[in-house]
């Protein structure tokens, strides 16, 4: 009797031993943390503020320790990967997605980029909801979780002037009366902001470094923050050119005069003789303090409620 | 004394390898595949439960979806709205069936993933780009399946149907009318054939539905009883009339499809005149009896309201044919069972795999 007590008290010891890594197995061990970012839009419609905002939430991912994995339409959302991802990042973009499928014991978050025609009935169900627009953290009621995501870029090294072009003029809102303005300079190169983002990033580059100056034009969508800074702007810093864009509030506290600012479009061919007027040291120099400036600043958090 | 340590190392060594493959086995976004959404796009969510709402596909989707359920499909119906909220769904089959709008003509799989099957229900004509979108479609026309076979899609010959516990001989005094006429007439559009050949032929009308104000005024006026009938005492109009006028759309004619009111109006023992459609007449032979023109439209109708045996013993039999051949179990069964081979030959995985 009493050897088969002992027996059985072996034998629940093992059981107990053998659940107790079943669940540390299960829960607990990994790897390497995982992160799956689904974006609600085709590749070749991305524009380069959203493609700038992802490269930067994605690099604050990796500096967090996770894997990062990417896909947007056409549709390979749930991928074999994607099935461990402790996180799920819907961007939704300039469309709404058809297929959500969320994932219980893993954070999913929406990230809202930028305020667009959206339906409130998109935002239920997810664990938080993000955005960098105040607009939109405002705009849902206090029942969501919701998160502010700062703005910053992707530390890139600097770019090597090259020079092919005086003006460099991106813009993800066409605006005749601002192109009219960069067209009289004699040596312009124009992109429209989708157009810019589906380069490869080598291009991208190669495109920035050809410039004396980079103008970004924005515009402004129904509800954006009056004080947003576009990830693409921080992303022309990063890389060390001289960024000309339009004026916000927060751009004159955050750079002063390293970034060069424009309101109407006399306002831009204004700012651009003036630029250009500069010696070429000069203005990469301001480069290189904004640079600085947003190199020494920026978060290096992703989101704070991800451990 | 350490022999017992070791296993108990072993034991905890062999639990975490488990725990962690069983998590590497995970599949938490497999989907189900015997959960469907039929999605009819036409209305917002807070329209579908105006319990008045007027749009075929509307009881078409539920009639479908409660029938699904006897075959271990559970369905929901899905509006335009639902798509896109966030309503985490985990249904295999996604199955559109529309009025209006058309369907985006970009491919489907564009914005869900693959393993969601994508089926289109169709019941009026629908723009080839809509059916070139989809994994598979059933079509009310055999025309059409036809021609969708010769093109390589994953076509099935699927007529629409009737429910019977909906849909069966109830008349009733008080529901009588003489010559019943049940449509809705669309802003923009050319005057229902049956309207103009009434007005044409002075044959008088009881009139239900939307949309008829324009058309009917003056002393006839008075032929508009009602804007809607509620859909559960459809079958006590149709049972108690002397005669259900029906007529069909050009491009449902020209494309071979017969409308769910055929189906509805014989489930009820109804006597039916309907404009000409080649494959009524292949179905019903002359148990429908069918006008071409205005003048055969009168001559039937004073015909047969003369004739009240002939339109009983005419509705018996199309009563019978409806009944063998166009009931929502042996349609809807046949829909599924196809769903399911094909899920199974596609070897798409679902929860239970």
């Amino acid at each position: 009797m009493k050897k088969t007590g002992k027996k059985i008290f072996f034998l629940g010891i093992l059981l107990l031993l053998f659940a107790v890594g079943f669940l540390y197995g299960k829960n607990y061990y990994q790897p390497q943390k995982s992160v799956v970012m689904r974006v609600s839009m085709e590749r070749e419609k991305i524009d380069y503020d959203l493609l700038a905002g992802m490269n930067y939430m994605q690099y604050l991912f990796r500096q967090n320790g996770y894997k990062v994995y990417e896909t947007k339409y056409p549709g390979n959302f749930y991928f074999n990967e994607a099935d461990n991802a402790d996180v799920n990042v819907f961007v939704r973009a300039y469309n709404p997605f058809l297929d959500i499928r969320l994932k219980k014991n893993a954070f999913n978050i929406c990230y809202l980029h930028r305020f667009t025609d959206v339906h409130e009935v998109e935002f239920n169900g997810y664990d938080y909801y993000s955005s960098a627009q105040h607009t939109f953290i405002n705009f849902f009621d206090k029942r969501r979780q919701m998160t502010y995501f700062q703005g910053g870029a992707v530390p890139h090294e600097v770019l090597k002037p090259n020079y092919q072009y005086d003006v460099l003029y991106i813009y993800e809102y066409y605006a005749p009366e601002y192109e009219n303005i960069v067209t009289q300079f004699n040596k312009h190169k124009l992109y429209g902001g989708m157009g810019f983002a589906a380069l490869s990033e080598k291009e991208r580059q190669d495109e920035l470094a050809r410039a004396k100056t980079v103008v970004y034009f924005s515009g402004f969508f129904k509800g954006d923050d009056t004080n947003y800074i576009p990830y693409a702007a921080y992303d022309i810093i990063s890389y060390g050119r001289p960024l000309v864009t339009n004026l916000r509030e927060s751009l004159v506290q955050k750079f002063g005069s390293d970034v060069y600012l424009f309101d109407t479009a006399d306002d831009l061919g204004k700012v651009l003789v003036d630029a250009l007027n500069e010696s070429d040291k000069a203005r990469e120099q301001r480069a290189q303090n904004a640079r600085q400036k947003l190199l020494n600043t920026q978060e290096k958090t992703v989101f704070d409620f991800i451990k | 004394m350490k022999l017992k340590y070791l296993f108990f190392l072993i034991a905890l060594i062999a639990g975490g390898t488990s725990g962690y493959f069983f998590r590497q086995n995970n599949k938490p976004y497999r989907l189900d595949y015997h959960k469907a959404v039929i999605n009819i796009l036409v209305a917002y969510r807070n329209e579908l439960d105006v319990p008045t709402l007027g749009i075929g596909e509307r009881f078409l989707a539920e009639d479908m979806a409660k029938e699904m359920a006897k075959y271990g499909m559970k369905a929901k119906v899905y509006t335009l709205e639902d798509s896109y909220a966030n309503l985490n769904f985990n249904e295999g089959f996604e199955i559109y069936m529309r009025a209006y709008p058309e369907l985006n003509k970009g491919n489907i799989h564009q914005s869900f993933d693959k393993d969601r099957v994508a089926v289109l229900f169709e019941t009026i004509p629908y723009e080839s780009g809509e059916v070139y979108n989809v994994d598979m479609v059933f079509t009310g026309s055999l025309k059409k399946h036809k021609q969708y076979l010769k093109e390589g899609i994953v076509s099935h010959f699927l007529p629409q149907f009737t429910r019977f516990d909906k849909f069966y001989p109830a008349a009733k005094e008080e529901y009588k009318t003489k010559i019943l006429y049940v449509a809705n007439q669309w802003p923009g559009m050319e005057t229902r054939r049956t309207i103009r050949y009434a007005l044409e032929t002075g044959v008088e009308l009881e009139v239900y539905g939307k949309g008829w104000g324009k058309a009917l005024t003056g002393d006839k006026k008075s032929w508009w009883k009602k804007k809607q009938l509620p859909n559960e005492e459809l079958k006590y109009y149709y049972s108690s009339a002397d005669i259900v006028l029906n007529d069909t759309r050009h491009d449902m004619i020209e494309a071979g499809f017969i409308s769910n009111r055929i189906f509805d109006v014989t489930a009820c023992k109804g006597f039916l005149i309907s404009d000409y459609i080649a494959e009524i007449e292949e179905i019903y032979g002359d148990s429908i009896p069918m006008y071409k023109n205005k003048e055969e439209f009168k001559a039937l109708i004073d015909y047969y309201l003369a004739h009240p045996e002939e339109r009983r013993e005419k509705a018996e039999r199309a009563y019978q044919i409806t009944k063998e051949r166009f009931g929502a179990e042996k349609i809807v069964k046949e829909m599924v069972e196809k769903m399911e081979a094909y899920r199974k030959e596609r070897k798409l995985k679902g929860v239970e795999d």
